[in-house]
């Protein structure tokens, strides 16, 4: 079915409802010189939320996010919200750019043009992708599933809506998060996929192992770092609904639940938050959960996960064989592991390291983002 | 200079009552994934949407009140060397010659309440066709950061919190010798209290044995095969369950600002841990969580958390607890104290073997109740207080 142009248009009732209860919140006791030590910091909560009241405008943003094309297509049950930038190159290279939890189309506003438009940033016609950046089922704009269903299910609605809805069999796959995953099962199974490039380590084959010491130690600090930053995955992939109560009934809940995944995850200067982004672009990416009411339904996906074991089941050790481009952002909650170990789950054909920048890459280093996706894409058309 | 406890009541202004209800009013669902009738995905919708209507429409919080200040209530402020804490508690004088004094300790996420229904028949055993001897003088304190206790400026674990029991105990109500019965966290600070005052705690009950023994050591004998067995049960139970303790105990304050701003958030968050643990039947979404919990009870609860503004301290108890590793005994180190084990048939976790309790535990009786789960005396009121009352006459005899 073909895609039907989509506009962002939320209702000044919704908005009032949402800044009432940001109005009305009432701070809650923090221990004593905790900082972020025991979560979310009390004064940059404060900070933030005198800006979402005095100094951030929905309206604003939401024109800024509606001079992009937006579309809907029906795919299968659901329809799947997406932005869609052809690029003004002769040659079709189509690229599919999948955000994560907890983000958003958003975290792709400042690289999405770059890479459709390469001649108007400085760079190479040649270099043109068509960009196309969806929103996960349950996220943003796109459709809520009925329950919680896989990344590996997410892939084959994507693979859908680019191969079908979109004419495009020959696709490019970036992800990093929850899009690691997804690109990860399109390149290993999507049939219009030709290669992906991931900026997280995620998609993993079944029964490989850490064999050097090397992969070990980094195999034992990711397990660390799990223990100290996992908590908010153990209750997303168990009760999702236990939590979505809270979050849901309070916007302030739900930006704090949000912003400290930015603060942990991110490659701060001083551990501040804006080193690194404006307060538009923290409260934009938590306003598309709010105004959307999706909270919730994202986190099913961590269910998901565990309990979709939808497609045929993969062998042990079988491996990525298309080509895959990997970018390692040193600050990732978990960045990559030795390459030795990653060639092992997939055919890395590209392998970049770099010395800024963490899971958010493409809102930390949006330059480092746009230049390796079009190596990656230059690696690929001379191969 | 000796602390004095100061009469206490429980006192909600109307305008409280008023914010609430507002609350409630306005909630904004989430989704609910289709097949969620046994709470799989956690708390059920339907029955959240029962518990709100009841709580906004239906729940009387002043009957709640007279209820709660049925008995007499206290505080007492005692220093410590960084800040000085007010510790909330009912006293209730038993009835006999020589009443044993008792304190109950409640646990997350519960309060005070969880201690009322049996608080007349343990302290007056005469009322309900008991031996006025059994009587025992019940003191039911509110832990530190809950109810109607103060809020620590940083969290404070159960080994503290034990010393500040023994004070309000022996220095505050002058009893020199003393009884205390626990589960849930109630059993971390009990089991602390008897490891930390031997010479001042008669005898201990519990419904949990949090403390662990350090197996590596040479002094622990091999891991039987019913210990082995149930190990890696309960591991694989808490791999399911343990998101909230994950979250509480590592960033309670990414949570904290939803379940603050939102009544309703504090309902799912509190309720799953109700119908998980309690001995509720799990055969519909509602009907038997309402059997197990009324709705004035729970609502009860809930509105002791809502009203003092405390489930964000309440939850901290999770990061302290770990952080001071006061569960974990070092070598050779154990409970003298003779030590009475109720274990509550909670379908959901394997019994624990009597031989891991003795590890760490003085244990002079074991005992398999029949029915009721986490909150036993909010559960059987009755099965709780026979147990807990004949366990006490036998020592004092």
């Amino acid at each position: 079915m073909a895609p039907e142009a989509f506009k962002i248009e939320i209702s000044q009732s919704t908005i009032n409802k949402i800044m009432e209860r940001v109005r009305a919140f009432e701070w809650p006791d923090a221990p004593d010189g905790g900082g972020w030590a025991y979560g979310t910091e009390l004064s940059t909560m404060k900070e933030l939320v005198e800006y979402w009241l005095h100094g951030y405008d929905w309206y604003r943003e939401q024109e800024a996010m509606n001079r992009l094309p937006h579309f809907k297509a029906r795919v299968r049950d659901l329809d799947i919200h997406f932005i869609h930038l052809r690029s003004n190159a002769p040659k079709r290279r189509p690229l599919i750019i999948t955000h994560g939890w907890p983000g958003s189309f958003v975290e792709f506003m400042n690289v999405m043009e770059p890479l459709a438009y390469p001649e108007k940033h400085a760079g190479s016609a040649k270099d043109a992708f068509d960009v196309i950046i969806p929103s996960l089922p349950g996220y943003g704009f796109s459709g809520k599933p009925d329950k919680p269903i896989s990344p590996r299910t997410v892939a084959g609605y994507f693979d859908e809506l680019m191969t079908k809805n979109l004419g495009y069999s020959n696709y490019i796959a970036q992800g990093g998060d929850w899009g690691s995953v997804v690109s990860g099962w399109l390149a290993y199974e999507g049939k219009g996929c030709r290669a992906a490039h991931l900026n997280m380590f995620g998609w993993r084959s079944p029964g490989v192992t850490a064999e050097t010491a090397e992969e070990k130690q980094a195999e034992k600090h990711a397990e660390v770092l799990f223990n100290m930053e996992g908590a908010y995955f153990r209750q997303q992939s168990t009760k999702p609904l236990t939590l979505s109560y809270a979050v849901m009934d309070s916007p302030v809940g739900t930006a704090a639940w949000i912003i400290e995944k930015f603060k942990g995850w991110s490659d701060l200067d001083n551990g501040k938050l804006e080193s690194i982004y404006t307060k538009d672009q923290l409260l934009t990416n938590v306003m598309i959960y709010l105004v959307t009411r999706t909270f919730g339904t994202s986190t099913w996906l961590y269910r998901g996960l565990f309990e979709d074991t939808r497609g045929a089941p993969v062998p042990p050790k079988s491996r990525i064989e298309k080509p895959v481009g990997i970018a390692r952002f040193p600050t990732d909650l978990i960045p990559f592991p030795p390459r030795t170990l990653v060639e092992r789950h997939m055919n890395v054909s590209r392998w970049t390291e770099f010395k800024r920048g963490g899971h958010f890459a493409a809102m930390e280093r949006p330059q480092d983002f746009i230049e390796d996706v079009r190596a990656f894409g230059s690696d690929l058309d001379a191969s | 200079m000796q602390a004095e406890k100061k009469p206490f009541q429980v006192a909600v202004a109307q305008s409280e009552l008023d914010d609430l209800k507002s609350r409630l009013a306005r909630v904004r669902w989430p989704n609910e994934p289709s097949g969620n009738e046994a709470w799989d995905w956690g708390t059920n919708l339907s029955y959240m949407q029962r518990l709100i209507s009841y709580w906004r429409d239906e729940f009387d919080w002043r009957k709640a009140e007279i209820e709660l200040n049925r008995f007499p209530q206290f505080t007492i402020d005692l220093a410590t060397s960084s800040e000085t804490h007010t510790i909330h508690f009912i006293h209730e004088k038993g009835s006999g010659k020589s009443p044993l004094p008792l304190i109950l300790t409640h646990g997350w996420p519960s309060t005070y309440r969880e201690f009322l229904d049996v608080v007349e028949p343990l302290a007056h055993p005469e009322r309900f066709g008991g031996n006025a001897e059994d009587g025992m003088d019940i003191i039911v304190p509110s832990l530190i950061g809950y109810g109607f206790s103060s809020k620590p400026k940083s969290p404070v674990g159960p080994a503290k919190i034990a010393e500040l029991w023994h004070r309000l105990m022996h220095d505050g109500l002058g009893y020199k010798r003393y009884a205390a019965q626990a589960g849930d966290w109630g059993s971390f600070v009990t089991s602390r209290l008897a490891l930390q005052h031997p010479e001042s705690v008669v005898a201990i009950h519990l419904t949990m044995l949090p403390l662990r023994p350090n197996l590596k050591h040479e002094s622990q004998p091999p891991v039987t095969a019913e210990e082995a067995d149930w190990i890696p049960k309960m591991k694989a139970w808490w791999a399911q369950e343990e998101g909230y303790r994950s979250i509480q105990s590592t960033k309670p304050m990414a949570l904290a600002f939803g379940l603050m701003d939102s009544p309703v958030g504090l309902a799912g968050w509190l309720a799953d841990k109700y119908w998980r643990l309690g001995d509720t039947r799990k055969d519909h979404p509602y009907t038997g969580m309402e059997q197990r919990f009324p709705m004035h009870t729970m609502c009860t609860q809930l509105s002791l958390y809502w009203f003092s503004n405390t489930i964000n301290s309440a939850n901290m108890l999770y990061k302290a607890g770990p952080a001071e590793r006061s569960a974990l005994l070092k070598p050779g180190e154990r409970v003298t104290v003779p030590t009475a084990y109720s274990d509550y048939p909670l379908d959901v976790l394997p019994p624990t073997p009597e031989s891991w309790g003795r590890r760490s535990y003085n244990i002079v009786r074991w005992r398999e109740m029949k029915a009721g789960g986490h909150f036993a005396a909010m559960e059987e009121p009755k099965a709780f207080t026979d147990d807990v009352r004949d366990f006490f006459r036998e020592i004092k005899c």
